[in-house]
């Protein structure tokens, strides 16, 4: 931006009569570290950084605690976190802007071939996000506008997106546990990895490992449907548009569970155990011939202290164990005792070698 | 940004892959001390004393860890916020190692995690914005009349670590819109045009929660050091009336 442009906002107005030092500074401040400066801009700060000592005194509270702001940030898990979901809210926004499911890979398409930006999107829809997250080993139980009730395990985030038409959320990582409030005018949707999870209102668990998604379902009906393929950048890629648009939704019933790769292959349905698998919801973890990375995905959500495979082949390793989340440790006691496995500790965590 | 990659390309941080526990250990059996770190010891010529070539061990040492537990992750948090680059998030990461490897007191910092993500953060801001520019012109200014804010050190750091606390609390209490535009602002390097391009908001409302959020900041630096000044008067008085 230059000099030239009409700018709604301009640098502080040198006749600040009416307001205190603290409000100027913080007008200079606000105005010196995010807004495009001009050559103007600075002289008359300098200057009015020149005219008293309040002015200066005032300006270094704001530059001392602005200066170390960032670190703050940085520091703390939870402000971390947030900033994560600002600096991704692009990427969802563009997800999210899709009208519906059989629509959206061609209205993705059209979008791209007319050359449509994301800014664009964004303007037009401005999006109202709300991210709930988790710290590793915390359980949190959040409440949505609708009175729809999302239960979090451990280090895991969610985006939600609610508007008069639609509900809809992301779960960005982790598991989470939905008791969706029925609704039949907005279905709730929610994009995770490469699925999209279509419900009215029911009850239903979703957990996001490295591999996979895994979709269980305790109550009512859910339809389960691969998602748009995106990149890295939130960008659709458009060869594979034609799967989504001619793989139908699979409809799941209670008591059954499905996977969606990464790639956005469907596995069968298959049974599954309510209460073992909801067990997480009361602190407990019960496997039942579960893949050992599929444990230890979940278990280092828990630990501050996280767990490898040292194998590749150990991945598939069934395993049939129950431990509370606060002991964690008893995995690997179990482990050791099936005699198959070394479990190593190092001072940058627990890896599980193959014997 | 090449700087640590003159001999071999040994060195590089695997961004594209997700860090696992055996490329760790590559990295480990094929480089031994990392590449910066070794060009630390051929700097320091003088004929140092016994215990500042402990020191710089001890700094060595704990660089080595700090790479080997941090590059992965560092990269990834570097893209997740400022994209793939220009500038490569690998290139950042690596200055960002190179940066802090010349200050001391590193191994004494309570959090040196997020000491290093902020220079790199700083580091990606300057690369995409050119906000050193601008932080350099404000900080000149401040000084013609004394006033000193200076870069972030390890040292800094660690004397502003009570500060850091208080502000982290502040951070936390605004509200979340006030939140966003200084994270916005003050992590992504974003203007009032880039964040009403993404929030919708207005320009004035933009600078408006910028300049709250500064005040309360401010506010409450002011008063914590009334405080603490208050607190020491206090107890010399008390300490006086005891000896009487």
């Amino acid at each position: 931006m230059t000099t030239n442009d009409i700018k709604t906002i301009d640098f502080p107005a040198s006749s600040q009569v009416n307001k205190g030092p603290e409000q100027q500074a913080a007008e200079w401040a606000a105005y010196m570290h995010a807004e495009d400066v001009t050559a103007e801009g600075r002289e008359r700060f300098s200057k009015w950084y020149a005219v008293s000592e309040e002015n200066r005194m005032a300006y270094k509270y704001i530059e001392q605690s602005w200066d170390i702001a960032d670190f703050a940030i940085v520091s703390d898990a939870d402000l971390d976190a947030e900033l994560a979901g600002f600096a991704r809210k692009k990427r969802f926004s563009m997800i999210k802007s899709l009208p519906n499911w059989g629509v959206a890979a061609l209205a993705a398409s059209i979008m791209i071939t007319i050359g449509l930006g994301i800014t664009i999107v964004q303007n037009m829809t401005q999006p109202q996000d709300q991210r709930y997250a988790t710290l590793t080993g915390e359980i949190k139980t959040i409440t949505l506008v609708d009175g729809s009730k999302i239960t979090l395990a451990g280090a895991t985030t969610l985006m939600a997106h609610f508007s008069k038409a639609r509900r809809e959320a992301e779960l960005v990582n982790g598991q989470a546990y939905f008791d969706v409030i029925h609704d039949p005018s907005r279905p709730f949707l929610i994009h995770t990895g490469a699925a999209e999870v279509r419900v009215l209102g029911t009850e239903f668990d979703i957990q996001k490992t490295s591999s996979d998604v895994r979709i269980s379902v305790t109550e009512g009906v859910v339809e389960v449907a691969e998602a748009p393929n995106v990149d890295d950048r939130g960008d659709i890629v458009t060869d594979k548009l034609q799967l989504s648009t001619t793989d139908a939704p699979v409809k799941l019933q209670v008591g059954e569970q499905i996977h969606v790769t990464t790639s956005g292959a469907r596995s069968a349905i298959t049974p599954f155990k309510q209460d073992s698998l909801l067990a997480w919801r009361e602190g407990r973890f019960e496997y039942n011939k579960t893949p050992l990375s599929r444990v230890i995905d979940e278990v280092n959500r828990y630990r501050s202290i996280k767990v490898t495979l040292a194998d590749e082949n150990l991945a598939d390793m069934p395993v049939t164990i129950a431990f509370s989340v606060h002991q964690t440790e008893d995995l690997f006691e179990g482990l050791n005792l099936t005699g198959l496995v070394d479990v190593v500790r190092t001072p940058e965590g627990v890896t599980i070698h193959s014997k | 940004m090449t700087m640590l990659r003159d001999t071999d390309n040994s060195l590089q941080i695997s961004c594209k892959l997700s860090p696992r526990r055996n490329e760790a250990s590559d990295v480990r059996s094929d480089l031994g001390v990392p590449e910066h770190v070794k060009k630390m010891k051929k700097v320091t010529t003088y004929p140092a004393s016994k215990a500042a070539k402990k020191q710089t061990r001890k700094q060595n040492i704990f660089l080595e860890g700090l790479y080997k537990k941090y590059s992965g992750s560092l990269c990834s948090w570097l893209r997740s916020r400022y994209g793939n680059g220009p500038p490569d998030p690998e290139d950042l990461a690596q200055s960002a190692f190179e940066k802090i490897s010349h200050v001391d007191g590193l191994a004494e910092m309570s959090n040196p995690r997020a000491y290093l993500f902020t220079v790199a953060a700083r580091n990606a801001l300057d690369e995409l914005r050119g906000l050193a520019v601008r932080r350099k012109y404000i900080h000149q200014v401040m000084v013609q009349y004394g006033d000193e804010v200076g870069e972030i050190t390890p040292e800094r750091v660690y004397s502003a670590r009570e500060d850091i606390k208080a502000l982290t609390r502040d951070i936390k209490k605004l509200s979340a819109v006030q939140r966003e535009v200084v994270m916005r602002s003050r992590l992504l390097g974003q203007t009032y045009d880039e964040i009403k391009a993404e929030t919708g908001w207005s320009s004035s409302a933009i600078s408006r929660h910028l300049q709250n959020a500064m005040v309360i900041f401010a506010e409450n630096r002011r008063s914590r050091e009334k405080t603490i000044y208050r607190d020491d008067q206090e107890n010399t008085d008390n300490d006086t009336g005891r000896i009487k």
